[in-house]
């Protein structure tokens, strides 16, 4: 019934007693954000959708989250003082709920504290592990595209040579689980990787996630799985348990995040304190880069998060430059193209700046490098997104 | 130096965490957990000033603790909570559930 870890069938039964069933038909709002309310909701059958509701009829709803069955919302105003719903809710189609109010819980507390800690435990799972990745030192950079080939993994752990060549103590995390390949940049197999790591280790504090990090000069590197369907042992729960431990030992760590949108895109795009959009001057790239905006501008990020880049970048494409500042206007940097080098220096297992440091494109990855140490760009306060505002919901600001 | 570190004084015993509380931790902290209440002294002081993260495991061994405490007139006090365990216990409600002093010296003092 609720997808809540460590509840018995017994728990359950107990838990279900205390909840008020309730039915209702498609298309009702169950509550609106801003309203006052005492109870969260489980769903039993149906689906709802989570909106930010822009007009009063709904037409321009925007859906932040779909509720199956097992799922819940609506917490916020259990766990926090106040009692105000965030959002609005709307049914998709007849649904069978499970509400839960204060008073309930109070009873389940008094009546059977550990149960009752099992669900509060359960209840405030995704507002705990916001709390758990506030608490971050090194700076955290995901390079995000809208396509692949644009070479977003070659900008990457260019960067990172770049970075540690300055003293920097920096990691790159390839984050495209299913088929990444920073490894080959460091003429490394993918293993160990991440999914060992999290396979292995139950508990993951740095000095067991130190073993699975593969190092070449003064490059580490978290190698993505070396089989596409291990990606899928790898939870948001993982990756922000990683996240925090790394961030606490190294200046710099560098996300290179595969380039679709789904739930652990997103958790990197929050977390980090900059986003490198790495784009490259061509007709789809730019299409599909305008579909990626359409989402992340609904994430609210502050601007001095991003930082453009357009690499592969040749003088008669420089129409491109101004429309992809069109779609996101901040400073675009640009990355010569230069195909006979990166493909050199990848067979030869190296980065490019240790393989033609006296480059054109070598030096537009250094001017990339200055621009992100920066401190006024790299001082990024305000992150905002689905998992900042989940923290700063909880701590009230 | 073990996850956890159970000494007894004369009016209390203190079991002291040396690392976040993990998933795996949970069955150490409840042997601990349950020796130190074993002993009926009447305070039971735990010291969580090493403490950055604590699991659901761990949260729910406490007050487990803290349940089996009273019935056997042991009285848990958390010492040195951070702000982020804070932060997870006040957003459950459990800090209403527990005695919490701000240091060893407060909690010594507070039980004296």
């Amino acid at each position: 019934m609720f997808a809540i870890k460590n509840l018995t069938p017994a728990d359950l039964d107990f838990i279900r007693k205390h909840l008020v069933q309730q039915t209702i038909e498609k298309n009702v709002v169950l509550f609106e954000a801003g309203k006052n309310g005492d109870s969260m909701y489980f769903v039993e059958a149906g689906t709802l959708k989570i909106v930010d509701r822009r007009s009063k009829d709904g037409s321009d709803d925007h859906v932040i989250a779909v509720v199956k069955p097992g799922g819940f919302f609506g917490e916020e105003v259990i766990l926090t003082e106040g009692g105000v719903y965030k959002d609005t809710v709307v049914s998709l189609e007849p649904c069978v709920l499970y509400k839960l109010s204060h008073d309930c819980l109070q009873k389940i507390m008094l009546e059977s504290t550990l149960t009752g800690t099992k669900l509060v435990l359960g209840i405030s799972k995704n507002y705990r592990e916001a709390i758990n990745i506030s608490e971050q030192h090194g700076k955290l950079i995901a390079l995000v595209s809208a396509k692949d080939g644009v070479g977003k993994t070659t900008v990457c752990m260019n960067l990172a040579e770049a970075f540690s060549r300055r003293g920097k103590k920096v990691l790159v995390i390839d984050c495209d689980f299913q088929l990444g390949n920073c490894h080959m940049h460091v003429a490394s197999p993918a293993t160990p990787n991440i999914a060992r790591l999290v396979q292995l280790e139950e508990r993951l504090t740095f000095d067991r996630i130190s073993k699975f990090i593969i190092t070449k000069s003064d490059i580490h590197v978290l190698s993505a799985p070396d089989l596409p369907q291990d990606a899928e042992l790898i939870t948001r729960s993982h990756l922000n348990q990683i996240i925090q431990e790394c961030t606490r030992h190294y200046d710099f760590v560098f996300l290179d995040v595969g380039c679709h949108i789904d739930e652990i895109s997103i958790l990197f795009w929050d977390t980090a304190d900059q986003i490198i959009m790495v784009q490259k001057p061509d007709l789809t790239d730019l299409t599909r880069f305008k579909r990626l905006m359409t989402v992340i501008k609904r994430l609210n990020y502050p601007k001095e998060k991003f930082v453009g880049v357009l690499n592969q970048f040749e003088s008669k494409k420089s129409g491109y430059l101004e429309q992809f500042k069109s779609l996101l206007p901040i400073e675009w940097l640009k990355i010569a193209a230069d195909r006979e080098t990166v493909e050199t220096a990848l067979f030869n297992g190296e980065t490019i700046i240790a393989h033609a440091s006296a480059s054109e494109m070598v030096l537009d990855i250094d001017k990339l490098c200055q621009h992100l140490l920066l401190e006024k760009n790299i001082d990024i306060k305000e992150k905002t997104g689905m998992f900042s505002w989940l923290k700063n919901y909880f701590s009230g600001s | 130096m073990g996850i956890f570190k159970l000494e007894a004084f004369d009016e209390y015993n203190l079991l002291t965490a040396n690392t976040s509380i993990y998933p795996d931790n949970g069955a150490d902290l409840n042997e601990f957990l349950a020796k130190a209440i074993s002993q009926k002294k009447k305070h039971l002081i735990i010291d969580l000033s090493k403490v950055e993260i604590i699991y659901s495991t761990g949260i729910t061994e406490l007050v487990k603790a803290n349940m089996n405490g009273k019935s056997q007139g042991v009285g848990l006090i958390l010492v040195g909570v951070s702000k982020s365990v804070a932060k997870v216990f006040k957003l459950c409600g459990f800090e209403r559930l527990f005695k919490i002093f701000p240091t060893l010296k407060d909690a010594r003092e507070g039980i004296s």
